[in-house]
């Protein structure tokens, strides 16, 4: 679904990435961890087309990127939840079935484009987020928490191939983190959706991903250093912390990132 | 006290009748009472107006020439009411007519800084060597050009209020998250949609308070360009009494002018209370 190989980036000539090559297929969850300032957004942002790779390929469902995006292929959720403060969290979700790519005959979604189908769709993202009675309420009236739900709901509702997560529990309480986690999990089986999750926190990244790269600091730019995979069985809860397969697998994650 | 008021409150909720009425005169009192608040504030203000300025002229023995009392002015104004209407009315058309011209050609100029790619870079100098000097300095030349009709006047007041709705436009277009911005082009927006459904609502709160802001120069600008050469207009009243020192009438038009510039800074208001709320209300 995902294939990214070998891609190099930079700002202004100031390498930030070089030699990358990450790869994830339908249903799969992939995490890439490193700390902060090491490009994790920056590869988010190459894969979602928002950014082009001096170098090396990405293809998506085997298109590039932009091209992937134009057929609503690519869903998207952003550090900070990026909702439109104008709108009810109903017309939020429904942002992405209004626009004229949808309608296009190459997105994701194959069914017909009326009214009633976008309602139905819109209801089926938000019970899947689990955020359904929240529907008329506005962004300023949520919580952290709800509002992840909010920007989860809208980046699934038109069924993406690929779902990129950048750090998207940033700033949730621990209950709000755990509900979080149970909801993604059930969004991604529901969806078979291909997920990249970046973030700083192993704990997340074991307890949501079926492999997990090391991006570490080398030299001027960041690269791939490791990958691991973690074998436990879904659907995983946070109980999975005391286990002492989890404690040496994130042992073993840290230090690589160091 | 509170307890016996309190039972005689519940006693009356509990007849179905009583009860009725008492929801409707509670909705009734709940929707009058900010417009009753409005008009009390109002007829407070006026009242500290009269009692400053009757003050004013009885401890600083200011002469009727400088500053006529209130009740003449008032006088002046029940006197003359058509004379000062048909006054007015050409300052509102005035100043209107250049509200619109200055807002709808300040908004194309801000789309074009932001989005005419070279163009707009182009036009980005121009607009700013337009405000360098004086509009007001302005009026002779174009009453030369264009006469002493309504026109040279509109064109003042046009020119007056297009700079700040073109700035801020541009400044507003500017203002949305990146975050917003990346949302778009990952949902696959094309440009006409990451403007109409991104970029717009979030420079809604920037545009409308240019608007604002432009309702009361519009006003002075109609006012310059009627001090320059008219044969209408509070503003040639203004001038016409004041050749001849009659200052109540100097007075009743600045009374007029300043209603008339409530009257439009209101209606602004109102226009974004109706159709832009949930875009600036937000916050």
């Amino acid at each position: 679904m995902l294939i990214a190989e070998h891609i190099s980036f930079g700002y202004d000539g100031r390498p930030v990435i070089s030699d990358l090559s990450v790869d994830c297929c339908r249903a799969e969850i992939v995490g890439i961890v490193g700390a902060s300032g090491s490009g994790k957004t920056t590869v988010l942002n190459i894969f979602s087309g928002n950014l082009k790779s001096h170098s090396g390929s990405v293809t998506v469902d085997g298109i590039s990127p932009r091209e992937a995006a134009q057929a609503q292929k690519i869903g998207y959720v952003f550090q900070s939840p990026a909702l439109f403060p104008w709108a009810t969290v109903e017309a939020n979700v429904s942002v992405p079935l209004k626009l004229r790519c949808f309608h296009h005959p190459s997105s994701s979604f194959s069914g017909s484009s009326d009214n009633k189908n976008s309602e139905r769709r819109v209801q089926w993202a938000l019970e899947l987020a689990q955020i359904q009675d929240a529907a008329q309420r506005y962004p300023h009236e949520l919580s952290g928490g709800m509002k992840a739900r909010v920007a989860l709901a809208r980046a699934i509702v038109y069924k993406p191939r690929l779902l990129l997560l950048d750090e998207s529990t940033t700033g949730l309480d621990d209950i709000a983190k755990e509900n979080l986690y149970k909801v993604l999990q059930e969004v991604i089986a529901e969806t078979e959706a291909a997920t990249v999750l970046v973030g700083h926190d192993l704990s997340e990244l074991i307890l949501l991903c079926d492999r997990v790269y090391v991006l570490r600091r080398h030299g001027v730019s960041s690269r791939i250093v490791h990958c691991e995979m973690i074998p436990f069985k879904r659907p995983r809860g946070v109980d999975l912390f005391d286990d002492p397969s989890f404690i040496s697998t994130r042992k073993r994650l840290r230090e690589e990132l160091c | 006290m509170l307890n016996s008021r309190e039972t005689r409150l519940s006693a009356i909720r509990r007849r179905p009748r009583v009860r009725s009425l008492w929801v409707l005169c509670t909705t009734i009192a709940r929707g009058i009472s900010p417009v009753l608040l409005m008009l009390l504030k109002i007829g407070c203000y006026g009242a500290a107006l009269w009692a400053v300025w009757v003050g004013g002229i009885r401890f600083l023995h200011l002469p009727p020439y400088l500053v006529p009392p209130p009740a003449s002015v008032l006088a002046s104004l029940e006197k003359l009411p058509r004379f000062y209407l048909r006054h007015a009315i050409v300052t509102m058309q005035e100043a209107g007519g250049g509200l619109m011209i200055g807002f709808a050609g300040g908004f194309v100029c801000g789309l074009l800084l932001r989005y005419g790619g070279p163009v707009g870079r182009a036009l980005n100098p121009l607009i700013l060597a337009s405000q360098v000097f004086p509009k007001e300095a302005l009026a002779p030349i174009l009453l030369v050009f264009l006469g002493f009709g309504i026109l040279p006047k509109v064109v003042v007041a046009a020119l007056i209020s297009f700079f700040p709705v073109a700035i801020n436009t541009f400044r507003g277009l500017q203002a949305t998250p990146v975050a917003h911005e990346q949302l778009m082009r990952v949902l696959g927006a094309n440009a006409w949609e990451r403007f109409w459904r991104c970029h717009l609502p979030f420079s809604a709160s920037h545009i409308l308070a240019a608007l604002n802001v432009c309702a009361t120069l519009s006003i002075i600008g109609a006012v310059v360009g009627e001090f320059v050469g008219s044969s209408a207009g509070l503003g040639h009243v203004i001038r016409a009494a004041n050749a001849d020192l009659g200052t109540d009438r100097v007075y009743a038009a600045l009374l007029l002018l300043g209603i008339i510039g409530s009257l439009f800074y209101g209606a602004t208001l109102l226009i974004e209370y109706i159709f832009f709320r949930r875009f600036t209300g937000w916050k």
